[in-house]
């Protein structure tokens, strides 16, 4: 059998890759104007000090939680940070909990990604400043005392991580005893304190971290959880915008359907988040020429030499072909029927892919379509 | 309240156990004759913990969370350990062939279970304590395995246990002039949200098998699971549960050929236990419909009687 590389002129599958969690596999292709609203937002938090909660809303596999992903790479963000003259943001892609506890979940999260030897790192040269900082944030001295602990080198990083974990029994607390924190964190309060204080201190003076991106994906999900749950959630989005005022981005992911249309989250996202939030980022579904820009551009992204068609190995009648054929579909479906195509030609060793190969594999291709 | 009398059943009691913060049912269930034969009492421990270790998930690290969460549910298996029978006082009492002779009565095919274990048991209540016995099952076929000698015996009823959750939760309101609307409205939630949670869960690793295995290979050799894996997303999409056990049945029947999909199957197999039947309302529905009547019709207590 022929290489693959050979033959359709690309390094590997491009549409199995949605949404990959390899940073170096997520690439952003056409939808420019969906991209540079997500540039502008991101950078406009980089910038300024405010917080800001942004809803972003689209069918299933229309491309939020790759968006997510791709805005949170590292060198995207670099990217955005150096224009604005800034650091990096802090930046983490969070799925809704389902459980009892979600404050929880989402602190317990927040503290799996977070590396305190990397910050303390990061913060040396200003660690004196950050310490002054803490004693003005609030007035809940343990939270203060726990948040200087996670800057202090003095106490050891798994130590402090053990403590936030909520593994650390009696004995072991006492060696934190001397850092002032006598008890365990323990309610929601606690959590949403320690994750508000740490954002604060991680964007302070945006001298190390310009801001904080979190991404809560799958938030369509508030539509499962018991009232308890649902008052939770509100409150402590709510509270972490107000106790975080200066450096948050707070993007929601809602995937709609049948059960949760955008009227629909007005009974589970209450009045005081829901005023709060700046902006829709909406994803619709793509046009034809949405869909031919997407292509072009991927497989760009993919192509190994050069290629006479930009399409290649598609020709374009396949391509309009099947746009046509499958009517408004998302962009995942769309990628669904060329990776078939793809894979099934490979398989047959057919290249290129022309109007008599898409016609043989069409059923296969099209196969959910009633 | 001693003449109502429910024998319970697993799912119905690892229900109440999760949606019961601070023992609010708990307190209500005390005024019922409540029962659980000890077969159904072992099922209960073995899967009371199966979804709260699942919502803890990487977290289970936590072993303080872990410790509170096991403590708060031991807590309440110690309640409804007291409502548990011994079987063997049974076989002491009444022969040891006791529940064989049931077996052959109700002309039983299968190896001896919780279902007919409680059968057994829901006929010496009623003969021994004259009671009229509400036996609740989550198990279809064995509903209609012994709903014929329930009738002929006039033991009392044998219903389906997931529509019994709601009915039970009634049940405790209207026994209770201390039960609120408000408090009615709210365990009703929390049920709704340990099911729709669920059907959550099941769609989201569907999808993600969908996405990730259903390639050229799958389909060349597979089709028929992928059309009916795509079928069941959509059901599930919509909530719709109307005979939904089949697709649990298709892929028991294709286990050689898709044991993947089987087994997130049968991790969330209290989806398919909200099959209706083919009656009118799925158990969402139900539990939507009565709460959304809370306070407009209104379920009489004995105070409401009163001119």
């Amino acid at each position: 059998m022929a290489d693959f590389k050979d033959t359709y002129k690309l390094t590997t599958n491009p549409f199995r890759l949605t949404p990959s969690i390899n940073p170096d596999e997520l690439v952003w292709a056409g939808f420019n104007d969906v991209k540079t609203k997500f540039e502008k937002r991101i950078e406009r938090s980089i910038r300024i000090p405010n917080s800001t909660l942004v809803l972003n809303w689209g069918e299933y596999g229309s491309g939020k939680t790759h968006a997510a992903r791709f805005f949170n790479k590292k060198e995207e963000l670099k990217t955005i940070g150096d224009k604005a003259g800034r650091p990096i943001p802090y930046s983490m892609v969070i799925s809704l909990p389902k459980g009892k506890d979600p404050i929880y979940s989402i602190y317990m999260s927040v503290i799996d990604k977070l590396n305190i030897e990397e910050v303390r790192t990061k913060f040396h040269d200003i660690s004196g400043d950050i310490k002054s900082y803490i004693d003005s944030i609030g007035s809940n001295i343990h939270i203060q005392n726990v948040l200087k602990a996670l800057f202090n080198t003095e106490v050891g990083h798994l130590n402090i991580k053990k403590y936030l974990y909520g593994n650390m029994n009696a004995t072991d607390l006492k060696s934190l005893n001397e850092y002032g924190i006598l008890r365990s964190l323990k309610e929601d309060n606690d959590y949403s304190a320690v994750l508000a204080g740490l954002f604060s201190c991680l964007t302070y003076d945006k001298k190390k971290y310009s801001c904080i991106i979190i991404w809560i994906d799958e938030f369509e999900d508030i539509m499962v959880l018991n009232n308890s749950s649902i008052d939770k959630i509100n409150s402590f989005v709510r509270e972490l915008l107000d106790n975080t005022p200066n450096n948050l981005l707070l993007f929601l992911n809602l995937t709609l359907s049948a059960l949760m249309t955008e009227e629909d989250l007005g009974s589970y996202v209450y009045e005081s988040v829901k005023s709060r939030i700046k902006e829709k980022i909406s994803f619709d579904l793509p046009s034809s020429n949405d869909f031919k820009e997407y292509l072009k551009e991927l497989l760009k992204h993919f192509r190994v030499g050069s290629a006479d068609n930009l399409y290649f190995p598609f020709d374009e009648s396949v391509i309009d072909t099947l746009i046509s054929d499958q009517g408004n579909v998302s962009l995942r479906r769309f990628n669904e029927s060329l990776s078939l195509l793809l894979e099934l030609s490979d398989m047959d060793g057919k290249c290129p892919i022309n109007m008599e190969v898409f016609e043989e594999y069409k059923s296969e291709i099209l196969w959910d379509k009633n | 309240m001693n003449s109502i009398c429910c024998l319970l059943d697993a799912c119905t009691v690892i229900n109440l156990i999760h949606i019961d913060d601070n023992d609010f049912l708990l307190k209500k269930i005390k005024k019922l004759d409540v029962y659980i034969n000890d077969s159904v009492f072992t099922e209960i421990r073995n899967n009371v913990y199966v979804k709260p270790w699942r919502e803890l998930g990487s977290n289970h690290i936590d072993k303080a969370k872990r410790e509170e969460i096991k403590k708060e549910i031991e807590q309440k298996l110690t309640f409804y350990r007291g409502k548990k029978n011994n079987n063997q006082d049974l076989l002491d009492d009444l022969g040891d062939d006791y529940f064989d002779r049931i077996k052959s009565l109700t002309n039983y095919t299968k190896r001896k279970n919780g279902e007919l274990y409680s059968t057994g048991q829901a006929l010496f209540l009623s003969r021994n304590n004259f009671k009229n016995v509400s036996f609740y099952t989550d198990d279809y076929p064995a509903k209609n395995d012994f709903a014929d000698f329930f009738h002929d015996q006039q033991i009392g009823q044998i219903r389906d246990s997931v529509d019994f959750s709601v009915d039970f939760i009634i049940l405790l309101y209207w026994l209770d002039e201390n039960f609120t609307d408000d408090q009615l409205k709210n365990k009703l939630n929390e049920l709704y949200s340990q099911y729709a949670t669920e059907v959550v869960l099941l769609k989201k690793k569907l999808q993600k098998f969908r996405s990730e295995k259903i390639d050229a290979q799958f389909l060349k050799s597979k089709k028929e699971i992928a059309l009916k894996l795509n079928e069941l997303i959509r059901q599930l999409d919509i909530y719709e549960f109307n005979e939904i056990m089949e697709y649990y049945n298709f892929f028991v029947g294709k286990k050689s050929k898709c044991n993947d999909i089987l087994n997130i199957l049968q991790e969330y197999f209290s989806v398919f236990e909200l099959d209706n039947n083919q009656k009118e309302d799925s158990l969402l529905i139900k539990i939507k419909k009565v709460s959304a009547d809370i306070g407009k019709v209104k379920i009489l207590k004995l105070n409401d009687l009163i001119n």
